[in-house]
């Protein structure tokens, strides 16, 4: 089994490590950095549960193989909180009861930052599109969509 | 008549954020299969690729062999004992029909062997060099076959106890009549019948199943399981495994969801035998498609309802036979199969004359366990349908027919005594009830009045509305029992000890807030442990909606206790004033105590007193709760459909839940819950079915073809919260975490009557049935 | 892990189709690996060799000019598609069908080039670049070639292109600015599924140049057979599907999988032909047949 050499960023810091091919993205992360927020619900790009942003873009992590990583920047739940604090968007999931078990959450947040930062001022039906590939068993989607709403309305406000 | 009783609330009643809410929002390791030991053994499952065979040889030494692998497992080195894997209280109402490994195989997905290896890859590896010699016998593969006379015999071991009839594949029975229902028909004016059939269907957790097992410094196991039972996890492994309960830990870390799946012990025996015999953690997550065929799933039903009622509308008398799939093993058979009668029966109790029986029924495909709604969801949708038929041949709105019907305050039904879980009921009568209120608010946010009957049509598209009413129960009376230590801190906080099991649902905050408005703080000054049963006191479980209810009493009491030794403290703090203290009026607030004449200290001064400086002792207090009753919550349900008449799809517009469950300690979460629990419920009215080859082989375990509702597919749900107050519940609540799930079927399927007058009997209502129903109905 | 393979990154189209050559069939490109990567997991596919060309810098282009039309890039995810202007005004139809893949996460991945070779029946983008007359361009150790797509499916799952051919770019051609297209899909939820059944269509009122392409209900996707004569803007509708669908019998054949029955997709069929000649002819909305 090759192992081939992969050196990328992760949530602002520089990694490095020697990874088979066959070793999924998630599974870096999770293994080998320990970074366990992106979770495997399906592990066939089905649930989202383990979206991260990948050059600022989301994807499903299990269809991505940690060598396709290479030289790209990746950014995990794990970087969304600040030196400061929770992020706006941490807040508003909090705040309007969009967790309930938390499987999904950091997909979701992801998948969220990922549309905050292409979309400023979303319209519902835009963020039920950005989440429409995270899917939630819990909450029925609805404190989500209202937290994401309320994260973009605030992350202008402070612009 | 319940707003008079009730009190001010601090903390209570507000939407105090989630306990665990920072640590699942940055991404915590929290869940089971977050944490890291070194060297822990991956655990994988050799599934039988026959629906029933015989297991003639296995054959394991090559995959022992294997370099890498550590153990591996079969029915020639487990123990041999019978148990369930039901995750109920002792002793289980369930046939103790389960072995670790069995020398037959019941279902495609039964367990045959399981491998524990370095990595996953070696197991995968040493699971296909497991030679397994099968003798296949004749599947069953629907309950008629079951029943059938010659039918093969799915249980035919002689050591299974608590199988009702195992020689016709009779898992549980259940007959019980009030009155005489026959002569209660014959004087009826109006008779209708109805069948209907529900589908299997997976609760699909995001987060499957998951255990991670290791010895601890002292050598005693330590579980980490991702369960919604952990003491009934500890009881029933130290009986199979043979190992002192004692020398057991099992602890509940954050769950990825339940809904009843978790409601067992399906992979902790397993995990815990490869720690056992290794010495090394062991660690055993299932797959997406394990989950689905290899997990437990909800029971497939034929429920069969009659009405007979008086041209006034009045319910005379009421049959409800029941016939339920309970899989290749018996767990939650019975419990379930009672469930459908005894929490939809009540709500009619008019009806004089009551005949509900059923059989569950062993066949040859995967197992179904408890699931969200347990037996109600099925037993609404037969008992709404035929409720709203039986207003169609009265001529009577279907709200004015409930209405007419429905239990009120200060009203009991005969079931509730006759009908419990697998067992007597407990004769109870209804103490709150918001569903008059449920049902008037419910009808005016949907419109009922405005659109019921005026199928306004767009292009090929007709639109309708449909109602249906529920109740559930709070716990299982007299069997249920939860217990809860709070100890205080010097600095005025507390340590809430509780066993009651957080999934999601959020126990931890709810339960926390019920301390903290007891005892004058805020929540944050509660400290939740909970589900360790090294540290955290007896709880049955989440399940049959007791959390809020009885772990919440529980928990209600502890602190009341705890209040009473906060209070004589500060008494003997403050009488150097000379005068009696009346401990009765003292008042804890803002994290002081207060006494009537004004004074006050504050409770870190209290506990640092009790602490350090005289009469030391730690105040704290253990108290427990077994519920004499269940008050239901209650539930009126409204949707709005449109019906494509050209494609048969249907899509709910617009859903609305009115919910009667007390005092909603935290009513986002409350919200929360039921906003959940419909969507599941439409999931699985509309979308969600498990679909089988001719072999018993689960041709969809995947998400990709068996389809859970996405943020794009819920429509606008909207709840409603009904307050009432609950007499016997901790400040006024009931539960509410199951009853949301049984309003969307018979809602839906009655909106889709008033659209289009098709009457769906089978779900879920694909839009293949929807138009073959219409096609069924066009004359010529 | 997924499986048992190696990986190697291409740096040049030549390297990459090599690559393939030298592994005698045994070898797969990897595009966006939604396709691939679940199939190596559920044991449907078992390369050798992951060839990534993702690196290659001419493959993740995509050009449109209305004088010479589209030209994507092999490489370039689905999403770039749905968002370029160009695409949308021009093609609308390929814009939302390339929409109607996956979710947003799986279209930051997939590409077109990976829909087509995957070869689906039911493969989302082929309905429209059927009707726009769209051609692959390909390379191989044997020099470079045009497929047109409508010459690549071969069956379900299978395509005309040999083991070391490597898909460089898809060519669409320009249409005149008065072109309507439109793409509608029926799903069994509005989320992320395959087709039930998706059809595309392609109208100028201007000629009455008029051609459909059905999905999901063959063993490829198929060009209905042409009507030969020009459809005037204000032909009736009803007479028009009739005649379309009389025409599309003779090439699909439903079956009945997973997500319908073959009398649903039958069934279906008329509508959605005259769905789709409502959008084309009357340009109504037809969003709301989407998914």
């Amino acid at each position: 089994m090759t192992l081939h050499p992969i050196r990328l960023t992760v949530n602002g810091k520089s990694e490095e490590a020697s990874v088979p091919a066959a070793m999924t993205l998630l599974e870096f992360l999770r293994e080998r950095l320990y970074l366990t927020g992106a979770k495997e619900g399906c592990g066939a790009g089905e649930c989202g549960a383990c979206t991260v942003l990948l050059d600022g873009l989301p994807v499903t992590a299990c269809l991505v193989l940690a060598v396709e990583g290479d030289g790209r920047e990746v950014r995990t739940v794990e970087g969304e909180a600040k030196a400061t604090g929770l992020s706006v968007l941490q807040r508003a999931f909090i705040e309007e009861g969009a967790i309930q078990c938390g499987f999904c959450t950091p997909g979701m947040i992801m998948s969220a930052r990922g549309l905050l930062e292409r979309n400023s001022n979303p319209t519902d039906a835009e963020i039920v599109e950005a989440i429409a590939g995270n899917l939630c068993r819990c909450t029925g989607y609805e404190a989500i969509v209202a937290a994401i709403r309320r994260a973009a309305k605030e992350e202008r406000d402070r612009r | 008549m319940a707003e008079e009783r009730r009190p001010a609330f601090v903390v209570v009643g507000k939407n105090e954020r989630k306990v665990d809410g920072v640590a699942l929002v940055t991404g915590k390791p929290k869940f089971a299969g977050d944490l890291d030991l070194p060297g822990t053994l991956c655990v994988k499952i050799l599934h039988s690729p026959h629906a029933h065979a015989r297991i003639v040889e296995i054959d394991a030494s090559e995959a022992e062999g294997l370099p890498g692998v550590a153990c591996v497992l079969t029915h020639q080195n487990t123990p041999l004992t019978r148990y369930t894997t039901a995750g109920q209280g002792y002793p289980e109402p369930s046939p103790y029909d389960a072995r670790m490994f069995d020398t037959k195989v019941r279902f495609v997905g039964d367990r045959v062997a399981a491998v524990a290896a370095e990595t996953e890859e070696i197991a995968l590896e040493a699971l296909k060099k497991i030679r397994v010699r099968y003798e296949e016998l004749p599947a069953i593969l629907s309950v008629d076959g079951a029943l059938a006379a010659g039918a093969p015999i799915i249980h035919d071991e002689k050591d299974s106890p608590g199988i009702y009839d195992a020689a016709k594949n009779i898992a549980a029975d259940v007959d019980i009549d009030v009155g005489d229902v026959a002569q209660g028909f014959a004087e009826s004016d109006v008779i209708v019948e109805t069948v209907c059939e529900t589908q299997y269907a997976q609760h699909a957790p995001i987060e499957p199943h998951v255990v991670l097992t290791n010895l601890d410094e002292d050598g005693r196991l330590v579980i980490r399981s991702s369960t919604q039972v952990p003491f009934h996890v500890r009881r029933i492994v130290a009986r199979v495994l043979d190992v002192p309960l004692h020398r057991i830990r099992v602890i509940k870390p954050r769950i990825g969801g339940g809904f009843g799946v978790k409601q067992e012990v399906l992979l902790e025996d397993l995990a815990a035998l490869v720690t056992l015999r290794t010495g090394r953690p062991a660690l055993v997550v299932l797959s997406r498609q394990e989950e689905f065929i290899a997990s437990r799933t909800r029971h497939p039903m034929r429920i069969r309802v009659k009405l007979g009622a008086r041209s006034d509308g009045a319910l005379h008398a009421l049959e409800m036979e029941v016939l339920s799939n309970t899989g290749a093993y018996g767990t939650h058979a019975l419990t379930v199969l009672s469930n459908v009668g005894s929490k939809t029966l009540p709500i009619y109790n008019k009806a004089k004359n009551v005949h509900f029986f059923g059989k569950a029924v062993y066949t040859n495909l995967p197992v179904a366990g408890a699931y969200r709604g347990y037996g109600a969801t099925q037993g609404y949708f037969a008992l709404e349908t035929a409720m709203d038929e039986l207003a169609d041949g009265l001529g009577m709105d279907p709200l004015k027919l409930r209405r007419r019907n429905a239990i009120r305050v200060g009203e009991s039904s005969p079931i509730f005594e006759k009908l419990g879980e697998g067992r007597e009921g407990v004769a109870q009568t209804v103490k709150s009830c918001g569903l008059e209120r449920a049902i008037e608010l419910g009808a005016a946010r949907i419109g009922w009045e405005e659109k019921r009957g005026k199928r306004p049509r767009q292009g090929s598209r007709v639109r309708g509305v449909g109602m249906s009413i529920h109740m559930q129960g709070s716990g299982i009376p007299q069997i249920d029992m939860a217990a809860a230590t709070v100890k205080m801190n010097e600095d005025g906080s507390f340590n809430l000890l509780i066993g009651a099991t957080d999934l999601g649902t959020g126990s931890d905050t709810i339960l926390a807030q019920i301390a903290a408005e007891i005892l004058g703080v805020p929540v944050s000054k509660v400290i939740v442990t909970s589900s360790d049963t090294d540290v955290t006191p007896f709880d049955t479980g989440a399940y049959a909606s007791s959390t809020t209810y009885v772990s919440g009493k529980a928990v209600e009491r502890a602190a009341l206790a705890v209040r009473e030794q906060i209070v004589q403290v500060a008494a003997a703090m403050l009488a150097d004033d000379g005068g009696n203290l009346d401990e009765a009026r003292f008042v804890l607030k803002n994290e002081r105590a207060v006494a009537p004449n004004g004074r006050g200290v504050t409770l870190a001064e209290i506990c640092q007193r009790a602490m350090y400086q005289t009469g030391q002792f730690q105040i704290a207090a253990t108290a427990s709760f077994v519920p004499d009753e269940s008050p239901p919550p209650f539930m009126a349900s409204f949707a709005e459909v449109e019906v494509d008449t050209e494609t048969g799809r249907v899509q709910v517009l617009e859903y609305v839940a009115a919910v009667d469950c007390g005092v909603a300690i935290n009513p986002k979460m409350a919200e929360g819950q039921v906003e959940g629990s419909v969507a599941n419920g439409i999931g699985f009215a509309l979308t969600e079915e498990m679909l089988f080859s001719s072999k018993g082989r689960v041709r969809n375990p995947t998400l990709f073809d068996y389809k859970i509702l996405g943020a794009r597919d819920v429509p606008p749900i909207e709840v409603i919260l009904v307050p009432s107050f609950e007499p016997t519940g901790p400040v006024g609540a009931k539960s509410v975490g199951e009853i949301g799930i049984n309003g969307p079927i018979p809602t839906i399927a009655n909106a889709i009557h008033d659209a289009v007058g098709i009457r769906l009997t089978k779900t879920p209502f694909t839009p293949e049935r929807v138009l073959d129903a219409l096609r069924a109905r066009r004359p010529g | 892990m997924l499986g048992e393979f190696e990986y190697v990154r291409a740096k040049t189209i030549k390297g990459g189709y090599s690559l393939l050559a030298k592994a005698g069939g045994e070898a797969a490109v990897l595009a966006g690996g939604t396709d691939l990567l679940v199939n190596i997991r559920a044991g449907k596919a078992s390369p050798r060799l992951l060839v990534d060309m993702k690196g290659v810098k001419s493959l993740d282009r995509l050009t449109f000019s209305p004088k010479t039309g589209a030209l994507i890039g092999a490489s370039v995810p689905l999403n770039t598609i749905v968002e370029n202007r160009g695409i949308r005004t021009r093609y609308p139809g390929l814009a939302e069908a390339a929409w109607t893949v996956g979710s947003y996460q799986i279209r930051n991945r997939a590409t077109i080039a990976g829909n087509l070779c995957n070869a689906s029946p039911a493969a989302d983008t082929a309905p429209p670049l059927l009707v726009l007359d769209a051609i692959l361009e390909v390379a191989s150790p044997r020099g470079e070639r045009e497929v047109p797509v409508r010459s690549l499916f071969v069956d379900s799952k299978k395509t005309s292109l040999s083991f070391d051919e490597v898909v460089t770019a898809i060519r669409i051609p320009p249409v005149p600015a008065t072109t309507r297209t439109a793409f509608l899909k029926r799903q069994r939820v509005k989320g992320h599924d395959l087709a039930i059944l998706n059809v595309a269509g392609r109208y100028d009122p201007a000629t009455g140049d008029l051609q459909i392409a059905i999905g999901s209900c063959a063993k490829t996707p198929v060009l209905v057979p042409p009507l030969g004569e020009p459809v005037p803007p204000d032909a009736p509708i009803p007479e028009l599907a009739r005649r379309l669908e009389a025409l599309a019998i003779q090439v699909v054949h439903p079956i009945s999988d997973l997500r319908a029955t073959a009398e649903y997709r039958r069934a279906l069929l008329p509508v959605f032909i005259r769905r789709l000649l409502e959008a084309l002819l009357q340009q109504s909305d037809h969003r709301e047949a989407i998914r």
